[in-house]
This record gives structure tokens, C-alpha cells and sequence, in this order.
């Protein structure tokens, strides 16, 4: 009995007007989102390459090793591949980084930056197609499951028979659940079918990893779309006209798409401010300068740079001074501008924390990103590595400055004025960045995951316990 | 009989539950909108001024004019506009901060300590969204059903058994309901500003008021269209069901897909090569001139080397050292200037290439998406009316910064040539404090677009937004005057 309620489901709506456009939809908008989306992750690769490419080449045409540190590195971030599912913020993240001696290493540039124009539309990737598209189609087929059923009389009529109520309801379920699938699994094959075709290059960057990885964000816009469908059935059983259980269902997607993920934003930055960065700055520049007046006062003692001369120790007295204006430079940066971003990180995590208790779609947004790399959470473990990174860099220009020949004046001068390219060790200034293990992450997403897995049954237990009760009259 | 019919449908909707939950919605968000609009306004433009204010303050105390000055250049701040409270347009992304250095110009970024990741995360609650996105929304939840609904539910016909004109009835419907969606955004938002006008430290001059009436005027043709588009379907198919999922489809395009396909093509047609591609070409003449400079004063440096060994040694020699610098230093002077002067001229021209590209490819993604989706004409009129866009914000403060930079780069110069010791090649280092405050401009140097250019610049996606609504407006009329009703 069972079979033939959920075939009679599926062949009642996959027939339908709003199957069909929808299927249509979807699969257009999938295709297009992985083409455009596998064209984006091909340009931003070719631009990283560019750019180091320009790094090598201008490092070595420095003269000494002092210009050297302070033209330093062009470094680039290159995004996660799989961005070209879930976009996420990786558009309005900075991508570019400078590593030297001076300042301290950040990324700039982001995209949206460069071409502001592309920040006035968003991105239209799978996540938007299961955020907006999908979830839409998820509450035009459940919002009349029951309800409309019984407008249309037939609802009674199936329950005159030995049909007990929960094998209706789960038939729907079933019967429902595989509609939405196939409408999102088909398009998604598909779509990377095409891929195959235009972008193969792209899919041969994918690793065991980034299966994996795509393994299960599929799975939880899955459930994602099982929490509507339930939400849907359940509104559906509560409500005894249709058009009614409409309005509920769309308000309810206004409030979980856009009402509640911008509101905790609010809340947050109401809860939890933080100093602004400027009366930090003002307190760091003053150190910054004192400290440095002091060590520059040793460049001005020329006795000392003499004495230095004859004793053969010239490179070295010059290399520690700069040695030690970078490390106080950074010990008071690292002070300030530390504290500046934990507070500015705890604020985010107190708006995300909000937003996704609440909000089933904002759990989901996160954890897509998390698993796509295309979030905030690999754009500071890039950061942190970079700074690693700057470190050894400095590290290693002292020590080459440490070893200039200061045997005689001419080789000294030969060594820092020359036109002699220097001689860079290629293995000390490349910097690979380490991706995130995919059980870190996963790990990390494991909360959104089981919220939604969560409410999804609450929903479908709500709407077993709203239909067992439901007038069918 | 057409007032009568306005009078019916307001009052039988305005007690739906439709209307009422869309109503509460409306003004929850259209006030949060406009108070964390003011909000963000005030501590965005606190931390502008109080960056320069410091920025000012580091002038104060340069202690090593080449790598402080010239190398690491000055920055200048924007301060975000105060119609950013209502249209955040694209404040989140674009640059707030802008550098000139001596050898490259002027680049932008958006300071690490101005930049608010969590934005980027959540996106910008402004009025501008709710309109596009919510309003939108609710302007086809209202008029989906609208005829095909009635007539579903059978009171259509009923309305027509009596002497009651097509015309008249399709008219009275228009205006009733529109006037129901106008209520739940005229109200709050007049509510809202009055709050905002009142918060202090914002204050709306009379240009404002201009743009603000301007914005709202275009917010109500953007609803006029997809209210209009709603009439249409619903006049023109049978079964609500039916009609709501074309206006759905209409909706998810209009507001996402279009824009963004017109950007793309946009981007295929008119490609911006890569910054860093351009970058090579300069770094490497960089180089080459660096070296020509360097060379150039190469004998001079030789010689104080020498001396440097010799000063120990005998009375004349810390006399001699002294002079041999002085010597050293003019000709390291008069090199750099040939060498400076090159590079600064080649790296403006550079950025200004870039620019002109990157503004043709800006204009055709613009003129594609405005011609092709009423959601992006929109956009442009109320990002350009509130300064907050790319153009009338973005644009201004980059134009900006740009003609500063010859008042700094003549600053600089002038200043070395008071000042030739503070060029000593490879460590340049003056041990004393200098002023050089008075280069820092004060809050003109950034040049808002004036209101004519704005209300210029907009008049096309005004038209458009009026055009589409009439066509709908028309079209639905039409389809109802032939409607079978019964």
C-alpha cells in the first residue's frame, strides 16, 4: 500500500506545470552556475600565477638584499576549487599579499574591490539555486500536500479506506522527498557533465578531498531542502485552507533567507562592539615611533659604523638594526592589531552563532562554506599562515644580509650597490599553503550539520502529530 | 464607481491576514533598516575622520622622509556619504582608503581596520534590499491572485452580472491595491526618517531631501513594476497556482540571474587585463632606471666608503668624510629627480589605462543590466542618487585622490630641493623630526557629484522603470477587458 502511495505522489507531481519549469529552471541555472562558476576559479588561478610570477622576477632584480627585503614578496591567494559551487564571500575577501620587511602582511584587493560593479549583483551559484530556487519549489509542493487535499475532497475519500493516517503521510514523505531529489540530483549530474566537457581542467584539480568534501555539501543541501519540505507538510496540516498555509510558508522563507541572518548582524554588533581600530592605532603609531627614533639613533653614531668597517663586522651591524626595528615594529603590532581582530572575530562569531540557532538557512550558508573553502574561516587560516610565512621570510633576507662580504669597501659596495643579481634560494621564498584536513572541517561543521538534521525531524514528528489530529471532513 | 471599487478592495484586504502579517514585516524592517543604516553611518564616518586625524598626526613626525614619505606615501580617507543610511549601495566593498606614494601613484584599498568582514558575511540590511528583494515579493504575494483568483473563487463573475463597466472595475482594482502595498513603505520610511533627521550628528541638507524624495520616487516605480508584472500574469492565466510561478521564475531572474549574465557578457566583451600583468611591464623598467640612478652616483659612494676608513686614521679625515658626503648627496639629488620624475609619469599613465578599461567595461556591464532588468535599473538610480555607488561614490573619491596627487608629488619635490641631504641612497636616514603636515589636505579635496549630474546620470533608469510599468500596466488592462470571466 505503502509503494503505491509514494508512486501516486510522485506521479502526481512530476507531471505538474511547476515541476516541469522548475526542473527546467534549475537545471539552466546549475549548468550556468558551474560553467561561470569553473570560468571565475580559472581566471582567479591565472591571476595568482601572474602574480608570483612577477614576484620572482622583480626579487631578483633587486641589487642588495636590503632593497630585497623591502620589495619583498607578491603573494596570492588562490581559492578552494570547490567556490565554484558556493561562491560564499570569497569575492569580497582580499586575495592579494605583500610580505617584506616593513609592513605587516595582510590580504587586500578582493575582487569586489577591483571591479565594484560585480559587488551590485551576487553570485548566482548551487547555493543560490537550493537557497532561493529550490526551497521556493520545496513550499509550492507541500504548502497544499494536505490542505489542498482536502479542499479537493480527495483527502477523505483516501482515508475511507484501511489507509491508517501515518502511511499517507509517510507515502507524501517518501513520495515528495524523492520529487525535490530529482529535481536537484539529475540537474546537479548534469551540470558536472557539462563541466566535463567545457572545463575539464577544472575537475582534474578535484582531489579525493575535494570529493569528499562535495560528497557532503550535496548531503546537507539535501537536508536542507528536507527541512522546507518538512516545514511545508507541516504548516500544510495545521492550516485548513490552503492559501493560508501559503502565506505562512512564505513568510516563514522570508524569515529564515534574509530577515534573520541580516538581524543577527544587528544584534551582534549591539552585543558585542568593539573598540574601534583608531584610538588602537593612535596608541600603537605613538609606540612605534618612539621605538624607532631610538634604533635610528644608532645609524646616526658614524663612529660606530667606522669601528665596524675595520673590524669586518659592517653587514652584521647593519643587519641587526634592521633585525630589530622589524621585531619591535611587530611585537607592538602584534599587540594591537591581535587584540583588534579577536574582538572583531568574537563579533562575528556571536552574529553566526545567533543566525544559525534561528535560522536553518544561515546554518546551512555556513556550513557549505566552511566545507567549500569559500568562508571566512580559510580566509584567516591563509592569513595566519602568511604571517607564519613573513616571518621566515625576514628571517632569511637578515641572514643574507648578515653575509654580505664586508672584507673591503669595494666588495661591500659591490655586495650593496652592485648590479649583480642576487642569488635567491627559490625553496626559501615559496609559500604553499597547507589546506584544512577534510575531518578538521568536517568536524567544525558537524553543529550546522546536526541542527538542521535536527530540525528537519522536529518538523516531520510536528506535522505526524498535526496530521493524526487533522479534520478531514 | 471607480472610487467605490478603490474603497472595496482596500477595505476587504486590509483585514486579511495577508496584509497584516506583510505590514508588521514591513515595518519592523524598514525601521531596523534606517537605525542601523544611521548607526553604521555615524561610527563609519567617526573612524574616517579619526584616521585622518592620525594620519595628519604621523606627518607630524617623520623621521625618515624617504621610507615614510615617499616610499610608504600618505593615505587619505573617505567618509562614507550620509544617504548611505538609507542606500548602502556598494559602501561594503569599494575602497575607503586611498595612497599616493611618490614613485607609484595612487592606489586604493579598503584598510584592514575599516573593512568589515561580518558585512561581507550577511550582507548590508538596507532599505534599498528590503525594497528589491521583499517589497518585491510582497507586491506579487498581493497580485498573484488578484484576478485569476477571483475568478477561481467565482466572485468575478458575480461582479459583472450588474451594469458595472470592465474599465471601471480593472482601474478601481489597480489603484485600491497599489495603494495597499504603498501604505506598509510610505509610512515607515517617513516614520524612519524622522527618527534619523533627529539622531544627532546626522543631518540631511536640502540637496538631501531632494535625493531622498528622488530615491523613494524610484523605490515606488520599482514596485509599480513587479505590481504592474503581477496584474499582468494574474489577467493573463486562469489558476493562481499558475501565475504565482511564472511571477516567481520572473522574480528569481529579474532580481538575480539577468543582472549577472549582463555583467558577464559585459566582461567577455570588453576583458581588463589583470593588474599584475601591467604591474610586470612597470617593475621591470623600475628596475632598469634603478640601476641607471644607482650607477650614476656610484663614484660618489666610492669615495665615502674610502673615507670612512681613513677618518680614524688622521685629523683631516672626519673634514674630509663631511665634505665627500656633502658632494655624494647632490649628485644622488640630481639623479633621482630624472629618475623619479620617469617613473611617477609612467605610473600614473599605467593607472590611468587601467582606469579607462575598466570604465568601458563598468559602462557596457551598466548599459546590458539596466536595459535587460528593472531590478538593476533601479540599483543604479538610487545608488547614483545616494552616492554609494560605483560612480557616484567610488569613482568620485578614486577621481579625488587622483588629482591630489600632483599637489603631493610637487610638495615632495619642492621640499627636496629646500632639503637635498635627506636623499642619501641606500639607507636615507635624517635623524630629525620633520613637520610635513601641511601637505595633508582637509575634507575638500573629496568632491561629491553635484545633484544635477546625479539626477542626469539617472534620468535613463527612471524611464525605464516608468516604461516597463505603463507596458504592464497596459498589457494587463488589455488582457482583463478580454478576460473570460466566468
Amino acid at each position: 500500500m505503502l509503494r503505491d502511495i509514494i508512486r501516486k505522489e510522485i506521479m502526481d507531481n512530476v507531471g505538474t506545470l511547476k515541476f516541469v519549469v522548475t526542473f527546467v529552471v534549475v537545471i539552466l541555472l546549475v549548468i550556468s552556475g558551474l560553467i561561470i562558476g569553473s570560468k571565475n576559479y580559472t581566471e582567479k588561478v591565472g591571476d595568482a600565477q601572474q602574480r608570483l610570477g612577477t614576484n620572482r622576477e622583480v626579487l631578483a632584480a633587486q641589487n642588495n638584499w636590503i632593497n630585497a627585503g623591502y620589495v619583498g614578496l607578491f603573494e596570492a591567494k588562490v581559492p578552494y576549487v570547490l567556490t565554484i559551487v558556493d561562491s560564499g564571500i570569497d569575492d569580497s575577501l582580499g586575495r592579494q599579499a605583500e610580505i617584506n620587511l616593513d609592513i605587516d602582511t595582510d590580504l587586500d584587493e578582493s575582487r569586489n574591490l577591483v571591479s565594484p560593479i560585480l559587488a551590485v549583483f551576487g553570485n548566482v551559484d548551487i547555493t543560490f539555486v537550493v537557497k532561493i530556487v529550490l526551497s521556493l519549489f520545496v513550499i509550492m509542493l507541500t504548502y497544499d500536500a494536505i490542505s489542498g487535499e482536502k479542499e479537493l475532497g480527495t483527502l477523505k475519500l483516501a482515508l475511507a479506506n484501511e489507509v491508517p493516517r501515518y502511511k499517507i503521510l509517510l507515502g507524501k514523505i517518501l513520495g515528495g522527498y524523492s520529487v525535490i531529489l530529482i529535481a536537484f540530483i539529475l540537474p546537479m549530474i548534469i551540470g558536472l557533465a557539462f563541466m566535463m566537457a567545457f572545463y575539464p581542467d577544472v575537475l582534474g584539480a578535484f582531489t579525493a578531498d575535494t570529493w569528499l568534501r562535495l560528497l557532503v555539501i550535496v548531503g546537507i543541501y539535501v537536508v536542507y531542502l528536507g527541512v522546507f519540505f518538512a516545514a511545508g507538510l507541516f504548516v500544510s496540516s495545521l492550516c485548513q485552507r490552503s492559501a493560508t498555509s501559503f502565506i505562512v510558508l512564505l513568510m516563514i522563507w522570508v524569515l529564515f533567507v534574509t530577515i534573520i541572518p541580516k538581524l543577527s548582524l544587528v544584534a551582534a554588533e549591539r552585543l558585542r562592539p568593539y573598540e574601534s581600530y583608531t584610538s588602537l592605532q593612535t596608541k600603537a603609531m605613538k609606540e612605534i615611533a618612539q621605538g624607532r627614533s631610538e634604533i635610528l639613533k644608532e645609524f646616526s653614531d658614524q663612529s660606530r659604523f667606522a669601528q665596524a668597517a675595520q673590524k669586518g663586522e659592517l653587514a652584521e651591524m647593519i643587519a641587526s638594526i634592521f633585525e630589530k626595528q622589524s621585531e619591535f615594529q611587530q611585537e607592538v603590532l602584534d599587540k594591537y592589531d591581535r587584540q583588534y581582530e579577536q574582538q572583531q572575530a568574537a563579533q562575528i562569531t556571536l552574529a553566526e552563532s545567533i543566525a544559525r540557532s534561528l535560522s536553518p538557512t544561515s546554518a546551512m550558508s555556513f556550513a557549505v562554506q566552511n566545507l567549500a573553502g569559500s568562508g571566512w574561516a580559510r580566509q584567516t587560516e591563509y592569513l595566519d599562515q602568511l604571517r607564519s610565512f613573513q616571518q621566515e621570510f625576514r628571517n632569511y633576507v637578515f641572514e643574507e644580509m648578515k653575509n654580505l662580504d664586508d672584507s673591503d669597501p669595494q666588495k661591500f659596495f659591490e655586495s650593496f650597490m652592485g648590479d649583480k643579481e642576487l642569488e635567491v634560494q627559490q625553496s626559501r621564498i615559496n609559500f604553499q599553503f597547507r589546506e584544512e584536513d577534510f575531518a578538521v572541517t568536517v568536524s567544525r561543521t558537524i553543529w550546522d550539520i546536526g541542527l538542521l538534521i535536527v530540525l528537519a525531524m522536529v518538523f516531520f514528528a510536528a506535522s505526524f502529530v498535526a496530521f493524526i489530529r487533522y479534520d478531514v471532513r | 464607481m471607480i472610487f467605490e471599487i478603490v474603497k472595496k478592495e482596500i477595505r476587504v484586504n486590509l483585514t486579511s491576514p495577508k496584509v497584516v502579517i506583510t505590514y508588521v514585516v514591513c515595518v519592523i524592517l524598514i525601521l531596523a533598516a534606517l537605525i542601523t543604516g544611521a548607526m553604521s553611518y555615524l561610527s563609519l564616518k567617526e573612524e574616517a575622520v579619526a584616521q585622518a586625524a592620525a594620519e595628519k598626526d604621523r606627518l607630524r613626525n617623520v623621521f625618515n622622509y624617504q621610507m615614510d614619505f615617499m616610499l610608504n606615501g600618505i593615505y587619505l580617507y573617505r567618509e562614507p556619504d550620509v544617504l548611505s543610511v538609507l542606500v548602502s549601495g556598494v559602501e561594503g566593498d569599494a575602497a575607503r582608503r586611498g595612497r599616493i606614494t611618490f614613485y607609484t601613484g595612487s592606489n586604493f584599498d579598503v584598510s584592514k581596520y575599516n573593512s568589515t568582514p561580518i558585512l561581507a558575511i550577511f550582507g548590508m540590511l538596507d532599505l534599498s534590499f528590503i525594497v528589491k528583494v521583499i517589497l518585491s515579493l510582497f507586491a506579487i504575494l498581493f497580485t498573484f491572485d488578484a484576478i485569476s483568483g477571483e475568478k477561481e473563487q467565482g466572485t468575478l463573475k458575480l461582479n459583472f452580472a450588474n451594469r458595472l463597466k470592465r474599465g471601471s472595475y480593472i482601474v478601481g482594482k489597480l489603484i485600491g491595491n497599489f495603494i495597499l502595498l504603498l501604505i506598509p513603505f510610505v509610512l515607515p520610511l517617513i516614520l524612519g526618517l524622522l527618527i534619523v533627521e533627529f539622531t544627532p550628528g546626522i543631518d540631511f541638507s536640502g540637496d538631501d531631501w531632494i535625493r531622498i524624495l528622488l530615491i523613494a520616487l524610484a523605490f515606488v516605480l520599482y514596485l509599480l513594476v513587479f505590481y504592474s508584472m503581477g496584474m499582468m500574469v494574474s489577467a493573463l492565466t486562469k489558476r493562481p497556482v499558475v501565475s504565482f510561478l511564472i511571477l516567481l521564475m520572473l522574480w528569481v531572474f529579474f532580481t538575480s540571474v539577468v543582472p549577472r549574465v549582463a555583467v558577464l557578457t559585459a566582461q567577455t566583451l570588453e576583458p581588463v587585463p589583470p593588474l599584475d600583468e601591467v604591474r610586470k611591464e612597470y617593475f621591470s623598467e623600475f628596475g632598469s632606471s634603478q640601476e641607471a640612478f644607482m650607477n650614476s652616483v656610484r663614484g660618489k659612494v666610492e669615495e665615502l666608503f674610502e673615507s670612512f676608513r681613513t677618518a680614524m686614521n688622521s685629523p683631516d679625515g672626519m673634514r674630509n668624510m663631511q665634505q665627500k658626503q656633502q658632494e655624494m648627496l647632490q649628485g644622488i639629488q640630481e639623479a633621482h629627480d630624472v629618475f623619479a620624475r620617469e617613473m611617477s609619469e609612467r605610473g600614473s599613465q599605467i593607472s590611468r589605462e587601467q582606469e579607462m578599461k575598466q570604465d568601458r567595461q563598468n559602462q557596457l556591464a551598466i548599459t546590458l543590466s539596466r536595459l535587460t532588468s528593472p531590478v538593476a535599473a533601479l540599483d543604479f538610480a538610487v545608488d547614483r542618487l545616494a552616492k554609494t555607488g560605483v560612480y557616484s561614490s567610488d569613482e568620485q573619491f578614486r577621481d579625488s585622490v587622483d588629482d591630489y596627487v600632483k599637489s603631493y608629488t610637487d610638495y615632495a619635490r619642492d621640499f627636496l630641493n629646500k632639503r637635498p641631504d635627506l636623499l642619501s641612497g641606500g639607507q636615507g636616514i635624517s635623524m630629525e623630526k620633520l613637520d610635513l603636515s601641511e601637505v595633508y589636505p582637509d575634507r575638500s579635496f573629496y568632491v561629491a557629484e553635484p545633484l544635477g549630474e546625479s539626477v542626469e546620470a539617472s534620468i535613463w533608469d527612471f524611464a525605464i522603470l516608468a516604461l516597463t510599468a505603463a507596458v504592464f500596466l497596459a498589457v494587463a488592462v488589455v488582457a482583463f477587458l478580454r478576460y473570460d470571466v466566468r
